[in-house]
């Protein structure tokens, strides 16, 4: 009886706790491949010091001053690229 | 595609990711949000929005370091570490910005251990036919009376408490099958 209250319990906090997450996340997540299409122009960004700079400074208004959509995966691309 | 994929393995997976199969990266993200969500949200306790902007980097990170996985059987383990990273660099900078303490990465240990330990009951419930999988799901999650469930389900009313408990026993016998005698407090 307890072994099942006790089973009762864990099974509510881990449908509580392992919720789906909104599929807007999981559909921007699927178009990372295709907002990162163009790697190249990210590789001669992070080439440049004067951008590197500027991007430690401030991240999104970089990429902006370098005409680029300042979104999450790119700021994590050049994250990445910085940090290889 | 998209059906095919789903019947991929994990290892299987990512090797057509790195062919570029968009259908098979689709399946990727799906097959692992859940957890990365948990972990972020469960874990971390990260709010909403911050929970959204570090899922999105969490997949960047996937997709950018596709050829530097190790161990292709061992993708679940490796998203989970990439995950937990993003999640500390994301509290380090926030709290570079806000000028707070520095972040103690030990302080996640137990709600991570929590989140493990749901991930495992959450991945036992859905080895457990789709009828038992939704009983379960909508007295426990959706909190739907016994009235609710049988009208939805278009069940008889006086068979839905033992129709929860067959449900339970039988996702206790799933959870012996992962190794663990019991649920963790019975132990």
């Amino acid at each position: 009886m307890a072994n099942e209250l006790n089973l009762e319990i864990e099974l509510a906090a881990a449908l509580r706790t392992t919720a789906a997450p909104p599929q807007a996340w999981i559909d921007a997540a699927v178009a990372i491949p295709a907002t990162l299409a163009d790697l190249e122009s990210v590789d001669r960004l992070v080439a440049s010091g004067e951008f590197r700079a500027a991007f430690a400074r401030d991240p999104q208004q970089a990429l902006q001053d370098a005409g680029l959509e300042p979104s999450v995966p790119l700021v994590a691309a050049v994250r990445e690229r910085l940090a290889a | 595609m998209t059906a095919v994929a789903a019947d991929l393995a994990d290892h299987d997976l990512v090797a057509r990711c790195r062919a570029g199969d968009q259908a098979a990266w689709q399946e990727l993200v799906r097959r692992h949000a859940t957890m990365v969500h948990a972990i972020l949200r469960g874990g971390f306790r990260l709010d909403q929005h911050a929970a959204e902007d570090v899922f999105q980097e969490v997949f960047t990170r996937v997709y950018l370091r596709l050829d530097s996985v190790r161990d292709d059987a061992a993708v679940r383990a490796w998203i989970a570490q990439i995950t937990r990273n993003a999640a500390l660099d994301w509290l380090r900078r926030a709290s570079n910005e806000t000028a707070t303490d520095a972040v103690d990465d030990g302080a996640y240990d137990e709600p991570l251990a929590a989140v493990d330990q749901a991930l495992i009951v959450r991945e036992a419930l859905a080895r457990l036919p789709e009828h038992q999988q939704q009983i379960l799901d909508r007295f426990f999650a959706r909190d739907e009376s016994y009235k609710t469930i049988a009208e939805t389900l278009g069940l008889p009313p006086g068979t839905i408490a033992s129709r929860i408990s067959r449900a339970l026993a039988a996702l206790r016998k799933e959870l012996e099958s992962d190794g663990r005698s019991s649920a963790p407090d019975a132990s």
